[in-house]
């Protein structure tokens, strides 16, 4: 199995290479199956590695070649599949498999079809080598080439202008938390003289808990940027201005994932650091509760989903924040498909209605779309933490580890996201499906989506509910059993009595992880239940019963100015706008440009210029042509070389 | 087995890239006299394949580590590695000329069998240099490289600069030799012997008996200065511009690469293998030949006009960094970790392919019916788009920016540098490599930002494009592979024993 591991990512990329040269002249189904099948074969692959992990402990490791081999500066390239690593194939390789066939359906016709076929299986291998890498530098270069086809595909529209804005918005923000990934990445070079995981985890104990204290609020700034964290999260709901397909695929499954990831997978360096932890599920708590807010007040159905996708990425911060290792990973694998799902049912929906995104005009839809309504609503559930749907047990962890790690404010603060999530779910559910019908019928002509997008939908449905099994009995389910020793393995590797010391307190929170009591067990599913269907409830009074004491307009007259701030967003972007872009635009404008570049670098430019043209011309007239004068300086250049040497030799010169 | 039965016995299967090449050689002269019909392409094909046939001999023998008639043939990984930069630069050589033998971008006609030979000829020198165990070797060698070399440097017959500089090219090489034998002799006379291994021996002794006595020290020096020449490093490089501008241009291409090869590889058997023990002696008078090189080719190479005359200077200006990475052997502390010698290796193998690529772009142009002035790249971008791309390619990957093989080339020979201390040689690289950028941006600025002036270039020159195609490939894959090449270039550094 080792052997066949580079295919994984080996695959897409073939397909997207050969999409890219050839997609021009070949038909737009034959790029479509041929980016399809590469990655049902790195599907099948990620199987084969997972079933292997199944009942091994051993990781899998292929050595691909030494990428840079000098001296201490050695890099290795290695792919490298542990327990999370497996999770984590499959969940994108599935992922990808279900958005390839949908987009089939949903880019026909699209004259940039084979451009959308080429970037979508790039951004794949590209993620796929982020989470294959075993050094930071591999999972640097996965990091920024996942943002590079997210950018390619946020502007994939480039004719729109709003599209561009949005591409460029993503980029530059992303560049903040990629400044402090790599400033992270170099700090850990200098500190422990290798990228390579294994080795920088087992030097742990060469450096101070500040030290690692700073390097793990840097790799978290790179998670926040990548990951849509408070103060980052800006650009994710732009980023709808994709194909919905992107959407569902890279800004809800798996790129904006690979924040939790890397946190995860730097699981010793993060958990030595209690006040990093901290800081991680304090900005995670914020975030999820900030986001959800929001989503209760918008209208766009992409927006909805895509503060939504913020909130639970908040949710996920919060855990690792407070060493719910594997509940993160759990909700980041239900997630996977419950946000995937919504908003591939949103395109279904958007599709279905030519175009139209706006929420206030669609409702009744559920007659004319039955099979995106079905699947939606089970996503809907999964993503409100309705009981038995996947996303209940999963956020029902995350709770738990937090009133475990004693964050009890941070965790009733939680308990509010959670109700949100309800709430603006089934507000969207109910707006869309339910109701009247507020679109004009002249125009607008409802229908379902093609086979080829339904089936993709009722695929997802599936591990969209049950997902959850794989954390049953809660606490203690399959899925704990899998996914501890991957946070466990310091405990075994590391002997001295300060790793341990530093270590304890993550072990700590593992240990009471294993016996939490039914009672508080039972009280939590309880609470998280009453919140849930209260949700529910009060979306379905408001909207589709009509209870004047839920009336949405009278509601947002009465909270006026919350409901103001909601609607616009914490007014996030005007004060980036006032407190960053203007100042910025100011200092380049009249310092760096007007001073620092016309008159100190030009100006130094133009003077080496002109010096070196002026000593070109004057060597270029020793080149005589003669044969003699070339000679001669054969010649003399010898006696110069020979004198000076025998100079140095017989101390002549001192 | 006695040493003289080893003479009368030789172990031939270690020679069979060398054979291989040379019965190629010969064959090439019997089609010339017995089939008249095959002198154009079917020779030059023939001659690709031999080549690649010698190069596949050539990865077989990976990790050899023999010697036979004597110790006067080695066969280890430093030979097997000048084999493969040798005859991957050969193949491509071969490749840009064919179409430009039949074009009408020289007056007259060439005579095309003695072409192939003659190449076929200067390999095998140039992989002889590579395989020496002995300094007769080490000038048989480097004078069958060279003499091959002058006579293709005037094969533009009815062209007189082609003519003027092979002559110069001739006579001043004569003199550099006569340098190299005197340098030989001494080192004869001082240590009884002329195998490499044993002269390193011979030196221990001497070293360790305290001072080093004035004749051995004119020895390496008279040495350095001949094979100077030979890699063109300032002073001694005044036949480049004119050589490199009155040869044809697939010779251009080709000089640049392999009389350079065959001149670095006799310096790292010379001084590296035999003339260790005097390393301290040789350091920094490599260390400040480099500095002038590299400073000298490449500010010279910005007032050039000539693209032929100038990619000649930027060659000098490349010579620089090379001899930076052997002057890093000198001042290392650690030989068993060592990168010195490995790095100079890269760079040659890296130069193969974006320096003949260079040349290549312009031997596009001049079958094209263009000339071979700045002034005739202008506003290539907009008419030939490919070819201007692929010419950025390689001007960038000579200026050395990443990901092209040219900065992983530079990269390697600065952390050598560093690792040995050198400080001031690896900042000198980087004021160097800066400069350069002059040289080529200027002309990628000449090919994007002019108006054409000139009718598009209109042709069909197969051979040249897949020249092209392999050198572009190799310009941006070898540097993301530099790995397994590194390791390859290493194993011969592990391989050998330092007698000290």
């Amino acid at each position: 199995m080792s052997d066949l591991l580079f295919l994984i990512p080996l695959l897409p990329l073939l397909a997207a290479t050969i999409n890219f040269v050839f997609g021009r002249r070949m038909a737009d189904a034959q790029t479509a199956w041929l980016a399809t099948a590469s990655i049902a074969g790195s599907f099948a692959l990620s199987l084969a590695a997972f079933g292997n992990q199944l009942d091994s402990d051993e990781p899998l490791t292929q050595h691909l070649y030494d990428w840079i081999p000098a001296g201490l500066f050695h890099v290795p390239l290695n792919l490298y599949v542990d327990h999370l690593t497996a999770i984590m194939l499959l969940v994108v390789t599935s992922v990808s498999l279900v958005v390839h066939i949908y987009s089939q359906g949903y880019m026909a016709g699209d004259p940039g079809f084979y451009r959308f076929f080429s970037f979508l299986p790039l951004f794949v291998f590209s993620m796929l080598m982020l989470v294959l890498a075993d050094n930071f530098l591999v999972i640097f270069f996965g990091w920024e080439a996942v943002g590079l086809c997210s950018y390619l595909l946020i502007g994939f529209y480039f004719k729109r202008h709003s599209a561009n804005q949005a591409a460029k918005k993503a980029f530059i923000v992303n560049r903040v938390g990629d400044f402090g990934f790599a400033t992270g990445i170099m700090l850990i070079f200098w500190k422990f003289d290798s990228v390579v995981f294994s080795e920088v985890f087992a030097r742990l104990e060469l450096v101070s808990v500040d030290t690692l204290t700073i390097i793990a609020l840097l790799l978290f700034t790179g998670a926040a940027g990548k990951s849509a964290q408070l103060p980052l999260f800006v650009w994710l709901p732009d980023a709808m201005e994709g194909p919905t397909p992107v959407s569902a695929l890279i800004h809800a499954a798996t790129m904006v994932t690979a924040g939790i990831y890397m946190l995860a997978r730097m699981y010793p360096i993060v958990s030595a650091s209690s006040d990093a932890m901290f800081v991680i599920a304090l900005v995670g708590a914020i975030t999820a509760f900030m986001a959800g807010s929001i989503a209760l007040t918008q209208f766009d159905i992409k927006r909805v989903i895509a503060y939504s996708t913020v909130s639970h990425l908040g949710f996920m911060a919060f855990a690792i924040g407070v060493g719910a290792w594997v509940a993160a990973i759990f909700h980041l694998f239900t997630h996977a498909f419950f946000k995937g799902l919504l908003f591939l049912g949103s395109g279904s929906v958007i599709h279905g209605m030519h175009e139209e995104q706006d929420m206030r005009k669609m409702g009744g839809l559920r007659k004319y779309m039955p099979t995106t309504y079905w699947t939606f609503a089970i996503a809907a559930a999964s993503n409100a933490g309705i009981i038995v749907f996947a996303g209940f047990f999963s956020k029902d962890e995350i709770l738990v580890g937090g009133w475990l790690d004693h964050q009890y404010a941070l965790t009733i603060i939680m308990f509010g996201a959670a109700f949100f999530s309800s709430l603006y779910i089934f507000r969207a559910v109910f707006m869309t499906f339910w109701g009247e019908e507020r679109f004009d019928p002249e125009h607008v002509h409802p229908h379902e989506s093609p086979r080829i997008m339904t089936v993709p939908l009722i695929l997802l449905a599936i591990p969209a509910f049950a997902a959850g099994v794989v954390g049953l009995p809660p606490e203690d389910g399959w899925i704990h059993d899998f996914l501890e020793p991957a946070f466990h393995v310091e405990e075994h590797a590391e002997e001295t009595a300060s790793a341990i010391a530093i270590f304890q307190e993550g072990e700590e929170h593992a240990e009471e992880g294993h016996h939490v009591s039914t009672a508080m067990t039972i009280t939590f599913f309880a609470l998280s239940t009453v919140l849930a269907i209260g949700g529910l409830a009060i979306a379905y009074l408001a909207y589709v019963a009509k209870h004047p004491a839920f009336d949405p307009r009278a509601w947002a007259e009465r909270a006026g100015p919350v409901y103001d701030l909601l609607y616009n967003k914490y007014y996030l972007d005007e004060i980036y706008e006032r407190l960053i872009i203007h100042p910025l635009y100011w200092i380049s404008e009249n310092i760096l440009w007007k001073i620092v570049d016309i008159e100190i670098i030009d100006g130094t430019v133009n003077g080496v210029a002109a010096t070196v043209n002026y000593s070109s011309n004057q060597l270029r007239r020793v080149q005589t042509g003669f044969v003699a004068n070339y000679a001669l300086a054969i010649a003399i250049g010898a006696v110069i070389v020979i004198g000076i040497a025998l100079a140095l030799q017989s101390d002549l010169l001192g | 087995m006695l040493p003289g039965l080893e003479t009368v016995n030789p172990d031939l299967a270690l020679l069979t890239p060398h054979l291989i090449i040379l019965g190629l050689a010969l064959l090439l002269l019997a089609i010339d006299v017995i089939v008249p019909r095959w002198r154009g392409a079917p020779m030059a094909y023939l001659t690709i394949i031999g080549y690649a046939a010698a190069l596949v001999a050539t990865l077989l023998m990976i990790d050899t580590n023999e010697t036979t008639f004597n110790g006067m043939f080695r066969a280890d990984d430093f030979s097997v590695f000048v084999n493969i930069i040798v005859l991957t630069a050969g193949i491509l050589s071969v490749l840009i000329s064919i179409n430009y033998m039949t074009s009408r971008a020289e007056p007259g006609s060439m005579p095309v069998p003695e072409y192939y030979t003659l190449i076929t000829f200067s390999i095998l020198g140039t992989m002889i240099v590579g395989a020496a165990g002995d300094l007769l070797i080490v000038f048989l060698g480097i004078e069958m490289t060279s003499l091959a070399a002058y006579t293709l440097t005037g094969f533009a017959r009815h062209r007189t600069t082609s003519l003027e500089g092979a002559l110069k090219y001739f006579l001043l090489g004569l003199f550099a030799s006569a340098i190299l034998v005197y340098g030989m002799a001494w080192t004869y006379g001082a240590t009884g012997t002329t195998n490499l291994t044993e002269i390193a021996t011979e030196l221990t002794a001497f070293d360790t008996a305290g001072g080093v006595e004035a004749s051995l020290l004119l020895a390496v020096l008279l040495v350095i200065i001949g094979l100077g020449f030979k890699v063109a490093a300032v002073p001694f490089h005044m036949w480049t511009p004119d050589a490199y501008q009155g040869a044809p241009t697939p010779v251009s291409a080709y000089m640049s690469v392999i009389p350079k090869t065959a001149g670095f590889a006799a310096m790292v058997r010379l001084l590296v293998q035999a003339m260790a023990p005097l390393r301290d002696e040789w350091t920094i008078i490599i260390a400040v030949l480099a500095v002038v090189t590299m400073f000298f080719g490449n500010i010279v190479a910005i007032a050039q006009t000539d693209v032929k005359r100038m990619l000649g200077y930027s060659s000098i200006g490349h010579t620089g960094y090379m001899l930076a990475a052997l002057a890093a052997f000198g001042a290392s502390s650690d030989l068993n970790d060592d990168l010195s010698v490995t790095s100079l290796l890269f760079y040659l193998l890296a130069y193969a392919f974006m320096n003949i690529g260079a040349f290549a772009v312009v031997t596009w142009l001049q079958d094209r019916g263009r000339g071979v002035d700045v002034e005739d790249f202008r506003g290539l971008a907009s008419q030939s788009p490919y070819a201007a791309v692929i010419m950025t390619i390689f001007l960038l990957s000579l200026t050395g920016l990443p990901p092209l093989v040219g900065f992983y080339a530079k990269y390697y020979v600065i952390l050598a540098t560093v690792d040995a201390d050198l400080i001031w040689l690896a900042v000198a690289i980087v004021l160097a490599s800066a400069a350069s950028a002059f040289v080529y941006l200027r002309l990628i600025a000449t090919m994007y930002f002019s108006q054409a002036e000139q009718p598009a270039p209109e042709g069909s020159t197969p051979f040249l494009g897949a020249g092209l195609i392999t050198m572009v490939a190799g310009t941006v894959l070898v540097g993301v592979f530099s790995g397994q090449v590194i390791d390859l270039a290493q194993e011969w550094v592990e391989a050998l024993t330092v007698p000290f």
